[in-house]
């Protein structure tokens, strides 16, 4: 039971983990410099999971990147480019309609 | 190997799953978030990072394949949508060519060998129907086939006339048949049976089973359509009348259904592959009334 209900969180967290991670975006972030501010605000996310996503987001076109070198070790910061800005501004959105239709589902299942 | 060599070591193993052309800079950036993890993870344990704590934490980040998948996703050979429809078409060549090696042993077909080929052959067609999909989405939809009904009247008398037709008469007397099919055109006094064989039970059974398979499909006519005893019939006869195909190909084989020699040569494997045939379509009735879907009566049917 217990298994089943962790595999519903992970499939439910699944869903706005492009939302949260571009919610972080808006300052440039290094991977694990990203896990640690997800964890600290509440959503841990897996290493194996978050590094290949801002890959991925980048391929998108929703993020820039770029490499720092000067200082040791060297490692590449992404932020939130024009395009992920508006679709972080459209998720957003989306979102509170989300959080509204769900509340009101939620309130008539609990009556 | 200290723990540097085992990241590199894993982000050599990831990069080799990769396209030629990110695997230097996705291997250049995991090098580094490796290193800071670990970092991370020394620190918190207080010591300096050694094998086993970079063996802990690459457990975590999952196997190189499993992780490159991640960086980069390749489609499946096999589309997971159609995994059901290649085990049942691997199944279905796996009995046919058992099948047909049971009914014509003779020949001296390699069995594994015509597998192995056939499994082949399935994940190149089944690749090039995934990739098609791939390639243009929505080219190819879904079309309704057939209604719940296999064996509509229509088709049922279609059947009856050809099984009378063909099967039933052919055998009963095959000289008569090419000469009238083909309007005494060809010879047939090959095709004269050997007495032994005219009398014999084999030959007795495997009319009557032609007849009730005609009988079968005259049932269904004026049933209006198949029902479970005629299906199961279907079956049985099917079965009985491969099997006893099978045996006729022995028996031409020692020379003993015609008076020609020739004759028998010629018939000895056609009777084998097409009692491989008959017997394979009993297998093929078997596994759909095995499948057969029968959902609750359908909104038309309960109005009525």
């Amino acid at each position: 039971m217990a298994e089943r209900d962790n595999a519903s969180l992970i499939e439910l967290r699944r869903g706005v983990l492009v939302l949260a991670v571009l919610s972080r975006l808006r300052t440039p972030q290094y991977g694990y410099s990203l896990r640690q501010a997800m964890a600290e605000g509440g959503m841990p996310i897996e290493e194996g999971t978050l590094y290949p996503l801002l890959r991925r987001l980048e391929a998108q076109g929703l993020l820039a990147s770029e490499w720092n070198i000067e200082n040791a070790p060297p490692r590449r910061y992404y932020r939130l480019n024009e395009e992920g800005e508006r679709t972080l501004a459209n998720l957003t959105d989306a979102w509170h309609d989300q959080v509204r239709v769900m509340d009101r589902l939620l309130e008539r299942s609990s009556q | 190997m200290n723990a540097n060599d085992v990241i590199e070591s894993y982000v050599c193993d990831v990069a080799r799953c990769l396209p030629r052309g990110k695997r230097n800079d996705v291997a250049f950036e995991l090098r580094a978030l490796l290193g800071d993890e670990l970092a991370a993870k020394a620190q918190a344990a207080g010591r300096g990072p050694d094998r086993a704590m970079a063996m802990a934490l690459l457990k975590g980040f999952g196997r190189p394949a499993e992780v490159a998948g991640r960086y980069h996703q390749r489609p499946a050979l096999i589309d997971p949508a159609d995994t059901h429809h290649f085990l049942i078409w691997t199944l279905a060549g796996a009995v046919s060519i058992a099948v047909l090696s049971a009914m014509s042993p003779a020949d001296g077909r390699d069995s594994g060998d015509l597998f192995l080929k056939w499994l082949g052959a399935l994940v190149i067609v089944f690749a090039i129907i995934g990739w098609w999909r791939r390639r243009y989405p929505g080219a190819v939809g879904w079309r309704p086939k057939h209604g719940r009904e296999r064996m509509p009247r229509r088709y049922a008398v279609l059947a009856l006339i050809g099984t009378l037709v063909f099967p039933v008469f052919m055998y009963a007397a095959p000289q008569t048949f090419v000469r009238v099919v083909f309007l005494s055109a060809l010879p047939t006094s090959g095709l004269e049976l050997t007495q032994a064989f005219g009398k014999s039970g084999l030959r007795t059974a495997a009319m009557t089973i032609l007849i009730l398979l005609a009988a079968m499909y005259a049932a269904t006519v004026v049933q209006g359509g198949e029902r479970s005893w005629t299906r199961w019939a279907g079956v049985a006869l099917h079965g009985g009348l491969g099997l006893l195909l099978g045996a006729h190909g022995g028996l031409a084989g020692r020379g003993l259904v015609f008076v020609s020699p020739q004759a028998n040569q010629v018939a000895a494997p056609v009777f084998g592959l097409v009692g491989a045939f008959v017997l394979l379509c009993a297998f093929y009735d078997i596994y759909r009334e095995w499948a057969r879907i029968s959902p609750a009566p359908a909104l038309d049917d309960r109005r009525n």
